[in-house]
C-alpha cells in the first residue's frame, strides 16, 4: 500500500505509433485539436462562440421521447434521419438502419445534423439594415416594406427587374411555390443551385436519351463491375454513396477515379489517373480511340439504340495517344488500362460531379462522357448506367418542378403550349398569366425577337451582370433593381468582386435563409436590405428527390424555431401582398397561412406528366416511408409486404395516376424490363428522322411492347391510328382527346399505352449527335484562362454571343489574352466534407465548424518552392480578374505540380478583411474565412450558362 | 461474456468524420475535446489510409494503472469508465494511453486543465443510468438501452465497427474473405493483446 | 544539532499521514483498483441482460444488409 504520489517518469511510455505517424490534412490545419506528442488540452474556443458545459439539453425519462422520419439536407443521396422530439425539442438522433439508402450511415453533416433544431446562430426574426445596422422588425412590417417596393419597381421597370434565386434546399412544395410564384408575378427570372451545379448534365443527357437525370442509382453500384468516376470526389461530396461503391469493390469491381487531383476517393481506387484540369473531352476520346481500335464496342447495341456514333468515331480518330498525351498530359499506357478496364468489366458505370459540369464546355464533357457509356453498351442496364451524383439533398427535384427561368415544372417549355398546359393544371386563364408579364418584344440572341414570358430567364450564374451590364446590351426591359435570395448563397458563384459592387447597386435586397448568409455582409449597403428567417427542413413536411429520383418524405421534426416560417408559407404571405394569392392558392389548402405540402404535391401530381412524377401521392410516398425495412438495398425492390414489387419512394418516372400502381423506375431505359415494372428505353423526342437516317430504335423494344421497334411518342391521333382509343373511359377520352401523353390531364393516354407494354415517350435511338448544341459533337476546345495558351490556336473557344440569356456573353474576347505568364497555376475548387455549399449553415454549426477552422489552398511542393511559399503560412491568392483571397498555404502532392485546389464553403473574410461587423450579432458562423470565388473568373457553358469555377489560373505568394 | 470492443476497418474508412460529429452530437461534448478523431497515414499521396481512434477500451487498460486516485474501472462486458468525481485532472492517462484517447477541458485562460473526459463506448458513467448527473458528465447511456456507440452506428461506409469483440471480429473476418488482402485491424493488438 | 527538531517534525508529520490513512477522507493508491462510486450497470448481471440486444444491435447495424 503507498500513498497517492507517483511522478510521471515512473510511467512507462508506450509506443505511440498510431499517432505518432499521423500528419493530415486535419492535423495540419487547425483542427480537431489532435496534439501529436503533447497534451490534448482543448484549445480556446473562437470568439463569439457561448462557452458550453455538457449537455446543454435535459433528456427526462418521463415523458415521452416520439420519434419523426426525416432526410438528410446536405447532399442528393438522402440518407434517412430518425429525430427524437421530447416537448417540442429535437434532443436525440439515431441512426436509420431501415433506410435502403443510407443503412444507419451518415457524413460529418448528416451526423450533425440535430444542432439545426437549437442553433442559436440563426437569424432569429426579420431584419432590415437601417443606416448601415441590422434592426428587428416585425414579419408584417417585412412584408409590407418588400412587398411595397417590388410593387413600386415593378411600376417602373416591369417584372422583369426583379431576381429570384430559389433553391434546391427547399423541398419539393417550396420549390414548386417558388417557381410559380415567380410566374405569377409575371417573370421568367428565376433560378437556383442546379444552374451551377449540373446544369450541362441535365441539357447533355437529356438531350442524348430522354431525361436529365441520373439514370440508375447509389444502391444500383453494387451491380457494377467496373466504376469510373470522373470529376467526383465522393468521399467529401456524398460520402455514404461511398458505402455502396466500396462494397461493390469489396465484391471485386475494379474502380478506376480520374481527377486533377489525388482526392481522398482516389485513395480507394484501383486505378487512379491524374490529368489536366480542363481536358476531359480529348482524355474520353483518348479512351474510346483504344475502345474502336480493339473493336470492344457494342456494336450491335449501337445499331440497335444510338443515333451517330460514326461521326464520333471520325472525330475520336483524331485523339490518337500522343496527341491525348500532349492535350491531358497522360501517357498512353494510363489510357489503354483505363479502356480495357472498362472493356473486359461489364457492365460498368460512370460517375461524374462538379469536375465534369462547372466547364465552359461543360455540355461537350458530359455527352463524351455519354457516347463512351454508349459505345460499351452501358446505359439502360444494371450495374451500367450514368450515374450523375447531385449536389443538394432536393437540387434534383427542384431542378424537375422548382424555380428555372427556361422552363415550367415538369421540364414543359416556357413557349405558350407549357404555360397552356399549366394553366389548366393551375385553373387559371392563361390570358390574365400572359398579361402579368412585360409585353414587348427582345432580341432572342438568334436575329429574331422573343416575349420576356418566352424567353430564358437570367440565371444565377449571371444575375450580377443582370445589374452591372448597361441596360441597352440586355434583352429585357430594365436592369435588376431587386434581388431576392431565397435559400441561396452567394459566394458559391464566380467573380466575387464584381458580385459586391453588384449588390451595392441594387434598389433591394432580400435574404430568405435560416441563417445570414454571405448576401448579409459581402455588401456596404447601408438600408433597403432585409434578412427574413427561413425554417430549415426539420420544422415543416414535405418530399424531396434524392439523386436517384426517389422522392422521399420528410416529416415535421420540430415547429420552426424563433420567427422561422417554411418557404411555402413564406410565399403565400409574400404572393398575398402582391395581390395573386387567390389565383395562386386557388387549388391548394392553405392553413394559418400554411400551404399544406400535401395538397400543393397533390397539384405537382396532376401536372407533371412529362416525367411521371404523377404516381407518387403523398399517401404513397408515406406508405414507402412506413415500410423502408422492406426494401432490398441492390435493387431497391420491396420484397413482400404491403409495397411488394414497387421500388423504394417511387424513382420517377412514375407514370400515370397514384392509383395505376406504377412500381417507379429504377434503372432508366432498361428494354430488359416491361414498363409496368419500371422497364423503359431511350426517348423519341427529336423527330424520327434525320437526313434520311431513322432516329428511332430498331429491333429494341422493353419487355412485352406490343410495338416491336422504334416508335414515336403517343398522342391521342397515335391511339387512334392503332385502334386503342376506345379502351380509354369516356372521362379519360374527354381529357384527351387532341392532347399527348404529356398533356392529358386525365392520364388515360399513358395508362392505355403502359397496358399495351410500350413506353409513353416513344422508342427512339440515344443521340451521340446532338445537332441543336453549338458542337453537335462534343469538341475540346481549352478553357478561357487556360495555362497552354499554345493550344488556343487548335483548340479555341467559341466566338462572343451578343445575347444569351438576355445577356452578352464573352468566350473568346476573354480568351483573346494569354494570362498564363503572369498566372501560371491552375486554380481548381470544390467540397470539403465538413461542408455544404456556401458553407454559411455548417459553419454555423459547432460539431462541423471545429474540423475545419480554416480556409486554405493546396499547394505541390514544387510549386510551393518555386514561390517561396511556406506550409502553414498565409499566402495570397490571386486571380487574373484581380480578385486576390488571403488564406493559408497547405503543401501537399495532393495535386499535381501546376495546380492548385482551394475548397468553396468558405466566406465571411472579403480580400483580406474579417467581416465579422457586419453580421447581425450572434448571427455570425463559427467559422469564417475568404470565399475561393472572389478570385475566380469570368467563363460560361454556351448551352446552359454553368459557370467555370473548376479550371481557371491564379497565382499563390507569400502573404 | 460479451467483450466491447472496436475495430476499424481501413479499406473502408474514407475520412468523412461522421463517427467524430456522430459523437458530438449525441454527448454534447464541447468544442476542443475529441472522445473520437481521424487519424490520416501519407495524407494526398498513394497509400493515403485513415482511422478512426478513440478510447478502445482496452483489456489491462495502461491509463487505470498509473491513475493517482484510481478512478478507472471495468465493466463486466469490457467497457473502461472513469470517475470524474475522483478524476484530478493530472493528465498521467494520457501519457500511458497508446491511443491519446483522454482529453483534458480547459477550464480557465491559465491552462488549468478540466477533468479528464474520454470516450465512454457510450455507456455513461458512475450515476444512476439516464439520470441527468450521468448526462451531464458523461453522456448518454446508450448501452444500457441496448445500443452501440453511435459514431459506429452512423459510420458512412460501416468502416467503424463496435460491439461484442467476436461479431465485430467475424464481421470483419467475413470482408477480409471476400475481398482478399491481409487483415490490418490498427491498434487490436496494442488493445487487446490479440489480432483478430 | 538540528537533526533533533527535524526527526520530530518527521515522525509528526509521518503520524498525521497515517493518521490520514484511517480517514474516509483520503484514497489509498493500489494499482487498478477502482475507488470511485460503485456503477450499477457495471455488474456481471447488468452486462448479462444487454448482452443478446447488443448482439443483435451489431448484426443489425453493421452487417451488409
Ligand atoms: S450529406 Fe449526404 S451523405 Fe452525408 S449524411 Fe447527408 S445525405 Fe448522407
Ligand atoms: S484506449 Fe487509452 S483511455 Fe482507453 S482504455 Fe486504453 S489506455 Fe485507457
Ligand atoms: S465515420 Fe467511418 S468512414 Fe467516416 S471517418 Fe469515421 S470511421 Fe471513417
Amino acid at each position: 500500500m503507498k500513498l497517492r504520489k507517483k511522478t510521471a517518469a515512473a510511467v512507462e511510455q508506450p509506443a505511440r505509433g498510431l499517432l505518432a505517424k499521423a500528419i493530415g490534412r486535419r492535423t495540419f490545419l487547425h483542427g480537431s485539436g489532435l496534439a501529436v506528442g503533447g497534451l490534448a488540452a482543448a484549445s480556446m474556443l473562437p470568439t463569439g462562440m457561448v462557452k458550453k458545459a455538457h449537455a446543454a439539453r435535459k433528456i427526462d425519462r418521463d415523458v415521452e421521447i416520439t420519434t419523426a422520419k426525416s432526410i438528410c439536407t446536405h447532399c442528393s443521396v438522402g440518407c434517412g434521419v430518425i429525430a427524437e422530439v421530447q416537448d417540442g425539442v429535437w434532443v436525440g438522433q439515431e441512426p436509420n438502419f431501415d433506410s435502403p439508402i443510407n443503412l444507419g450511415a451518415h457524413c460529418a453533416k448528416g451526423a450533425s445534423l440535430r444542432n439545426h433544431g437549437h442553433s442559436t446562430r440563426r437569424v432569429r426574426y426579420p431584419m432590415k439594415l437601417v443606416g448601415g445596422r441590422w434592426e428587428r422588425i416585425s414579419w408584417e412590417q417585412a412584408v409590407e416594406e418588400i412587398g411595397d417596393k417590388l410593387l413600386q419597381i415593378r411600376e417602373e421597370s416591369g417584372p422583369d427587374s426583379v431576381w429570384f434565386a430559389g433553391s434546391s434546399k427547399a423541398n419539393n412544395e417550396g420549390a414548386y411555390l417558388q417557381r410559380k410564384f415567380a410566374a405569377f408575378w409575371g417573370s421568367n427570372n428565376c433560378d437556383h443551385q442546379a444552374r451551377i451545379c449540373h446544369s450541362t448534365t441535365v441539357a447533355g443527357v437529356a438531350n442524348t436519351w430522354g431525361y436529365g437525370a441520373q439514370t440508375n442509382s447509389y444502391n444500383d453500384i453494387n451491380n457494377s463491375k467496373c466504376i469510373i468516376m470522373c470529376g467526383s470526389n465522393a468521399a467529401e461530396a456524398h460520402p455514404v454513396a461511398m458505402q455502396m461503391i466500396l462494397r461493390s469493390k469489396e465484391n471485386g469491381a475494379k474502380l478506376v477515379v480520374m481527377d486533377p487531383r489525388f482526392t481522398r476517393t482516389a485513395a480507394h481506387a484501383d486505378t487512379y489517373v491524374r490529368f489536366r484540369s480542363g481536358t476531359d473531352v480529348a482524355l474520353m476520346w483518348g479512351i474510346l480511340y483504344h475502345v474502336f481500335e480493339n473493336e470492344w464496342e457494342d456494336k450491335e447495341y449501337i445499331r440497335q439504340r444510338v443515333y451517330g456514333m460514326d461521326k464520333i468515331r471520325e472525330e475520336v480518330a483524331k485523339w490518337t495517344p500522343d496527341e491525348v498525351e500532349r492535350v491531358t498530359g497522360v501517357p498512353e499506357d494510363g489510357i489503354y488500362a483505363v479502356a480495357k478496364t472498362m472493356a473486359e468489366n461489364r457492365p460498368g458505370t460512370f460517375i461524374w460531379c462538379m469536375g465534369g459540369t462547372q466547364h465552359t464546355i461543360g455540355n461537350n464533357y458530359v455527352r463524351a462522357y455519354n457516347c463512351l457509356q454508349l459505345a460499351l453498351g452501358n446505359i439502360g442496364v444494371e450495374g451500367g448506367g450514368a450515374n450523375i451524383f447531385r449536389g443538394h439533398d432536393n437540387v434534383q427535384g427542384a431542378t424537375d418542378v422548382g424555380p428555372n427561368p427556361d422552363n415550367l415544372p415538369g421540364y414543359y417549355p416556357i413557349a405558350e403550349a407549357g404555360w397552356k398546359h399549366w394553366c389548366r393544371v393551375w385553373d387559371v386563364d392563361y390570358d390574365w398569366l400572359a398579361g402579368r408579364f412585360d409585353q414587348a418584344e427582345y432580341d432572342d440572341g438568334q436575329g429574331g425577337k422573343i416575349k420576356p414570358m418566352n424567353s430564358g430567364g437570367i440565371t444565377v450564374s449571371r444575375w450580377i451582370d443582370g445589374i452591372l451590364e448597361d441596360r441597352e446590351n440586355i434583352a429585357q426591359r430594365d436592369n435588376l433593381r431587386a434581388v431576392m435570395m431565397w435559400g441561396h448563397a452567394p459566394n458559391s458563384q464566380t467573380r466575387g468582386p464584381e458580385m459586391k459592387r453588384a449588390m451595392e447597386m441594387l434598389d433591394m435586397l432580400v435574404v430568405i435563409d435560416p441563417y445570414p448568409t454571405v448576401t448579409a455582409v459581402l455588401h456596404d449597403r447601408k438600408d433597403n436590405t432585409y434578412l427574413l428567417p427561413a425554417a430549415t427542413q426539420f420544422e415543416q413536411a414535405g418530399s424531396c428527390t434524392a439523386s436517384n429520383r426517389s422522392l422521399q418524405w420528410r416529416e415535421k421534426v420540430i415547429d420552426p424555431l424563433f420567427e422561422h416560417k417554411a418557404d411555402s408559407e413564406i410565399a403565400y404571405l409574400l404572393a398575398a401582398k402582391l395581390g395573386f394569392a387567390d389565383e395562386m392558392f386557388k387549388n391548394i389548402s392553405v392553413e394559418n397561412n400554411m400551404p399544406q405540402p400535401e395538397s400543393v404535391l397533390r397539384e405537382i401530381n396532376r401536372g407533371t406528366w412529362s416525367i411521371g412524377y404523377t404516381g407518387q401521392s403523398p399517401e404513397r410516398l408515406k406508405a414507402h416511408m412506413r415500410n423502408q425495412a422492406d426494401f432490398d438495398v441492390v435493387s431497391l425492390k420491396a420484397r413482400g409486404g404491403e409495397l411488394d414489387g414497387e421500388t423504394y419512394c417511387l424513382p420517377w418516372p412514375c407514370y400515370g395516376t397514384p392509383e395505376l400502381k406504377h412500381p417507379g423506375t429504377h434503372v432508366l431505359y432498361d428494354t430488359s424490363k416491361h414498363v409496368m415494372d419500371g422497364g423503359g428505353n431511350f426517348r423519341a423526342n427529336f423527330g424520327t428522322e434525320r437526313d434520311g437516317e431513322t432516329l428511332l430504335a430498331e429491333d429494341s423494344w422493353s419487355k412485352g411492347a406490343e410495338i416491336q421497334g422504334g416508335y414515336p411518342a403517343f398522342d391521342s391521333d397515335i391511339l387512334k391510328q392503332l385502334g386503342w382509343w376506345d379502351e380509354l373511359t369516356d372521362e379519360e377520352k374527354r381529357h384527351a382527346d387532341g392532347m399527348s401523353w404529356t398533356t392529358d390531364l386525365s392520364g388515360g393516354i399513358q395508362r392505355v399505352v403502359m397496358k399495351h407494354g410500350c413506353h409513353p415517350f416513344g422508342n427512339a435511338k440515344a443521340r451521340a449527335v446532338v445537332w441543336n448544341f453549338p458542337d453537335d459533337v462534343p469538341l475540346h476546345r481549352e478553357p478561357l484562362y487556360t495555362p497552354r495558351y499554345d493550344l488556343v490556336e487548335e483548340f479555341p473557344t467559341y466566338e462572343d454571343r451578343k445575347i444569351f440569356y438576355r445577356l452578352p456573353t464573352r468566350w473568346e474576347s476573354v480568351q483573346a489574352r494569354d494570362y498564363s505568364r503572369e498566372f501560371p497555376l491552375i486554380h481548381t475548387s470544390g467540397r470539403l466534407v465538413e461542408y455544404e455549399g456556401g458553407g454559411e449553415e455548417t459553419r454555423s454549426n459547432p460539431w462541423l465548424a471545429e474540423l475545419k477552422q480554416d480556409m486554405f489552398v493546396e499547394i505541390n511542393p514544387a510549386d510551393a518552392n518555386d514561390s517561396g511559399v511556406r506550409n502553414g503560412e498565409m499566402v495570397w491568392l490571386e486571380g487574373p480578374e484581380g480578385g486576390r483571397i488571403r488564406i493559408k498555404a497547405l503543401v501537399t502532392e495532393r495535386v499535381g505540380r501546376g495546380t492548385v485546389f482551394s475548397p468553396f464553403h468558405f466566406g465571411g473574410h472579403f480580400q483580406g478583411e474579417d467581416l465579422l461587423s457586419k453580421y447581425p450579432s450572434e448571427s455570425s458562423p463559427y467559422v469564417r474565412g475568404e470565399s475561393t470565388n472572389t478570385a475566380t473568373t469570368y467563363g460560361y457553358d454556351s448551352v446552359t450558362m454553368m459557370q467555370e469555377t473548376k479550371t481557371t489560373l491564379c497565382r499563390v505568394i507569400p502573404a | 461474456m460479451a467483450r466491447m470492443k472496436f475495430l476499424c476497418d481501413a479499406e473502408r474508412c474514407i475520412e468523412c468524420q461522421a463517427c467524430v460529429t456522430a459523437c458530438k452530437n449525441e454527448h454534447e461534448v464541447p468544442w476542443g475535446v475529441n472522445r473520437r478523431r481521424v487519424i490520416v497515414m501519407n495524407d494526398g499521396k498513394p497509400g493515403e489510409k485513415a482511422v478512426s481512434v478513440a478510447c478502445m477500451h482496452c483489456t489491462d487498460a495502461p491509463c487505470a494503472a498509473v491513475c493517482p486516485v484510481d478512478c478507472f474501472y471495468t465493466t463486466a462486458d469490457g467497457i473502461v469508465l472513469h470517475d470524474k468525481d475522483l478524476c484530478i485532472g493530472c493528465g498521467y492517462c494520457f501519457y500511458a494511453c497508446p491511443f491519446g484517447a483522454p482529453q483534458y477541458p480547459q477550464q480557465s485562460a491559465f491552462g488549468v486543465r478540466g477533468k479528464m473526459d474520454k470516450c465512454t463506448f457510450c455507456a455513461g458513467g458512475p450515476e444512476e443510468v439516464h439520470s441527468s448527473a450521468e448526462l451531464t458528465k458523461y453522456g448518454t447511456n446508450r448501452v444500457e438501452e441496448g445500443k452501440l456507440p453511435l459514431c459506429a452506428e452512423m459510420c458512412s461506409t460501416k468502416a467503424l465497427l463496435a460491439g461484442d469483440g467476436d461479431i465485430v471480429a467475424d464481421i470483419y473476418r467475413k470482408r477480409i474473405i471476400t475481398r482478399g488482402g491481409r487483415p490490418q485491424t490498427w491498434g487490436w493488438e496494442a488493445a487487446y493483446g490479440e489480432g483478430v | 544539532m538540528p537533526r533533533k527538531p527535524l526527526h520530530l517534525l518527521a515522525l509528526a508529520l509521518l503520524s498525521g499521514a497515517l493518521a490520514a490513512c484511517g480517514s474516509d477522507q483520503t484514497t489509498m493508491y493500489e494499482p487498478g483498483v477502482y475507488k470511485g462510486k460503485q456503477d450499477a450497470a457495471a455488474s456481471e448481471e447488468a452486462a448479462e441482460r444487454r448482452s443478446g440486444e447488443l448482439r443483435s444491435r451489431a448484426e443489425r447495424g453493421f452487417t451488409d444488409r
